[in-house]
């Protein structure tokens, strides 16, 4: 186990610092032209245009003002069009290449606009061009400004990479929440930091020595054979692709591990290769598999498929169910839900599918009454009797374990039990085993009848499938086939 | 060399409409060095950046080398712009060059390395700093950084050199050593050059014509020294007066004015030069017209290799006489000023 995550730490490390720099590059090279852009219409010295200079600056500030994750998945057209694929570590690149430009061109035009004026009069007296005023006398005199705002612009870039596992675009970030944050695992949180740090802090140092010692043309030349390594581990990983290939996405944490398993098993019996995209988010892999960027998920059970169908139209079907993990309720505060005092505090999951799951078993166990219309997706407002005033928190899945402490009962998505040290034994409320909640193997429509996919299925219902289950799930997951 | 003709600058700011010259006209000739005074807000910094076009005039006409510079497109004037050198109060030297680096700004694109190293060590020779070639701005002292700043204006070899404040941001040895600098190069190379100061000491020293400015107002121009010594405007007058330190504090000005005195005590100034510095005027005075004659002021002057005497006293004496005497005066190859 700690092998296979040192390797994924390195991997992690060079998807990290891959993405940074790429989008660095590309983001500080766009940036540092919008921003001559910017300086060059404001300043009387050279071509002052006031319309120019203010739609520039208000496009930059727009896209300067759209939190990042939210760019990140708004994007994606544009980045499929870009990349050909809205997933993956080039993925990412797009959203961080976007968010850096405007941040970097507001840096080149402050750089810029430091420099004294005297110094473009002495150009202009010299009868220098204004690209030669540009690239002789005002790049040079500010790049210690603009080296500063570069480091500035990398760093900021590894925090926003963390991000890019949304779109299962690995990276350190990533790995720090799916291992560390959400599976407590204190060894890669820790691991992840220090790494992180060493990268922030070389890229601060680096930048201060270039300054101090004037070798801003030596850091640039330097970047030429790091972009030929990053251009050849892009075409290495090319090549070298395997041909018979299935991209299955699942959720980071438990699942990867099984996959891993079912990913052996389909390389020994059928010589297939399973490549597993790891997402973090539950919109992304059917979307991915819709259009064609992974070729199956094993995420989600049929309510949420059926709701993701009803409002996004995908071309996607279920071919199969897996396991069912059932939900359940827990509790560090009460050992039997006739415990439960009035008023109590009932944390659930925040995504619509998990929270009417939720709801659902709370009825089930008498303690609330839902309005009668409601099905599989009910909220806390279809609450129509709450005899026990019981008080409901909404969560973030990966975030219920950790509130035990505070809360009275808290429901539990099967994902996220054994990395918290639960199993369904210890549940209060469990659902039973004719749940509706079976994980399901969802595929384009096209590929339904794919002999791979048969494949597929036959893997992830083998006997080492299921006896990885069962050992990670801590009998939390019974098969549903 | 330089003609200017009828230049209007007008600036509008805040919708209210400024003039900053009016209707100046100019001629400079080859070699000279010409020296533009006037007090700050004049407008000489202005005038100065209009002679290359850093300023475009609102009206009128720029001519360098029988070139009419306000008539060319932007590439051809960049390239006369490399005929014209021009320095700087501030040096605006490159901090992120060295000195050599500084000095071969001008010449990259143009020479091969070689040809640049060879030009950029014959400037250095010229403004003596050959040993600091590989040092930084920041390391030299103001002096120096002005030296590294005519050698890059000489790099490309102009036939014009305009200089902005040259000394106003140095102390006194290096004013010294830089206005004999700007006059070596000046006889070496046959340069032409254009200084803005206000302080007159500087013009006193090195220039050979000056013109005065007053209000975006071309007042007086000719040579420094009848300037100096016949100066025509008020304008004029008080600044010498200024620079010389020929005025009069209040209190001697008091004192010797006596109300009840019914003789007629005008004070005067007399501007001696060359060979009217023989005169005995002060004899012929209390002699002649039987004044008495209370000298207040007196000092000598070089300007422009030419010794000038100023003289400040105060002659009393019955009213026709001082007349008369002032008559005699006006007669003599001396400047003769009642204050």
């Amino acid at each position: 186990m700690q092998s296979i995550l040192n390797l994924a730490l390195l991997q992690a490390t060079w998807e990290t610092i891959y993405m940074v720099f790429v989008s660095s590059a590309l983001g500080i090279l766009g940036g540092s032209l919008l921003g001559i852009l910017l300086f060059v219409t404001q300043e009387p010295q050279f071509s002052k245009n006031k319309l120019v200079h203010q739609s520039v600056g208000t496009v930059v500030n727009l896209v300067r003002s759209i939190p990042f994750i939210i760019l990140l998945i708004s994007i994606v057209p544009l980045t499929r069009l870009i990349v050909g694929t809205s997933i993956g570590t080039n993925a990412a690149i797009v959203p961080l290449v976007l968010a850096a430009i405007p941040f970097y061109a507001r840096i080149c035009e402050a750089a810029l606009s430091s420099v004294p004026k005297g110094l473009i009069e002495v150009g202009h007296a010299m009868g220098a061009s204004q690209r030669q005023i540009i690239t002789k006398i005002l790049l040079p005199e500010s790049s210690a400004a603009l080296v500063k705002g570069a480091a500035l612009t990398i760093i900021g870039l590894v925090g926003y990479s963390a991000m890019a596992g949304a779109i299962g675009g690995g990276g350190l970030g990533e790995l720090a929440i799916n291992y560390g944050y959400q599976r407590f695992d204190a060894w890669v949180m820790v691991s992840t930091v220090v790494v992180l740090l060493i990268i922030v802090q070389g890229v601060q140092s680096l930048a201060d020595i270039v300054i101090k010692k004037r070798k801003v043309k030596l850091a640039l030349w330097l970047c030429i054979p790091f972009a030929l390594i990053c251009i050849l581990s892009q075409m290495g990983s090319y090549f070298m692709a395997p041909k018979n290939v299935l991209r299955v996405g699942v959720m980071s944490g438990s699942s990867e591990i099984i996959m891993a398993v079912a990913a052996t098993e389909a390389k020994e019996k059928y010589g297939l290769t399973l490549k597993i995209v790891p997402f973090s988010d539950y919109m992304q892999p059917n979307m991915a598999v819709d259009n064609g960027d992974i070729d199956a998920n094993i995420f989600q059970h049929k309510p949420f498929l059926e709701e993701q169908l009803q409002a996004k139209h995908y071309d996607i079907v279920d071919i199969a169910k897996t396991f069912v993990y059932p939900f359940g309720f827990y509790s560090q505060k009460i050992k039997n839900i006739s415990e439960l005092k009035p008023g109590a505090i009932i944390a659930i999951p925040n995504d619509p599918s998990n929270e009417g799951r939720a709801l659902m078993l709370l009825q089930n166990a008498h303690l609330i009454r839902l309005a009668p219309n409601v099905t599989l997706l009910a909220t806390v407002r279809d609450i129509v009797n709450n005899p026990k005033h019981l008080k409901f928190t909404l969560l973030d899945g990966a975030q219920l374990p950790r509130v035990l402490k505070d809360a009275d009962l808290v429901g539990i998505n099967n994902d996220f039990l054994v990395p918290a040290g639960l199993s369904t034994q210890s549940a209060i409320l469990l659902e039973g085993g004719d749940s509706p909640y079976a994980n399901l193997i969802v595929v384009r429509k096209d590929n339904a009848n794919n002999l791979n996919m048969k494949e597929l299925i036959a893997v992830m219902h083998s006997k080492a499938v299921v006896d990885a289950t069962e050992k990670e799930f801590d009998g939390g997951a019974v098969p549903a086939w | 060399m330089l003609q200017l003709h009828q230049i209007s600058k007008t600036y509008t700011v805040n919708q209210q409409l400024l003039t900053a010259l009016q209707n100046i006209s100019l001629t400079i000739a080859k070699g000279d060095i010409f020296g533009i005074v006037g007090k700050s807000g004049a407008g000489k910094s202005t005038l100065l950046r209009c002679m290359n076009l850093l300023e475009r005039p609102t009206q009128g006409s720029v001519t360098v080398d029988n070139i009419e510079l306000t008539q060319l497109k932007p590439v051809a004037l960049n390239q006369q712009r490399k005929k014209i050198g021009m320095i700087f109060q501030h040096f605006n030297l490159l901090s992120s060059r060295t000195v050599f680096e500084n000095i071969a700004l001008p010449l990259e694109g143009h020479y091969t390395p070689t040809e640049i190293a060879t030009k950029v060590h014959n400037l250095l020779n010229l403004v003596d700093l050959e040993d600091k070639a590989a040092h930084y701005p920041e390391q030299l002292s103001g002096g120096q950084k002005q030296r590294v700043a005519i050698a890059r204006a000489l790099a490309t070899e102009p036939t014009l050199l305009l200089c902005d404040e040259p000394t106003s941001a140095l102390d006194t040895e290096s004013t010294r050593n830089i206005l004999e600098l700007l006059q070596a190069i000046n006889r070496k190379l046959g340069l032409t050059i254009v200084l803005i100061t206000h302080e007159l000491d500087v013009v006193k020293k090195i220039c050979k014509n000056m013109a005065v400015l007053d209000r975006g107002l071309l007042i007086e121009t000719g040579s420094v020294l009848e300037i100096f010594t016949q100066p025509k405007s008020e304008i004029s007058k008080r600044l010498i007066r200024k620079q010389f330190h020929l005025e009069l504090p209040d209190s001697i000005r008091q004192t010797i004015r006596d109300p009840k005195d019914k003789l007629y005590a005008p004070i005067i100034q007399l501007t001696f030069m060359g060979e009217s510095s023989k005169l005995p005027v002060i004899t012929e005075l209390i002699q002649k017209f039987g004044l008495s004659v209370n000298i207040l002021l007196a000092d000598i002057e070089n300007i422009s290799d030419a010794a000038v005497g100023y003289l400040v006293c105060q002659i009393k004496g019955e009213e026709a006489l001082v007349k008369q005497a002032l008559d005699y005066l006006h007669t003599l190859p001396i400047n003769i000023e009642v204050l």
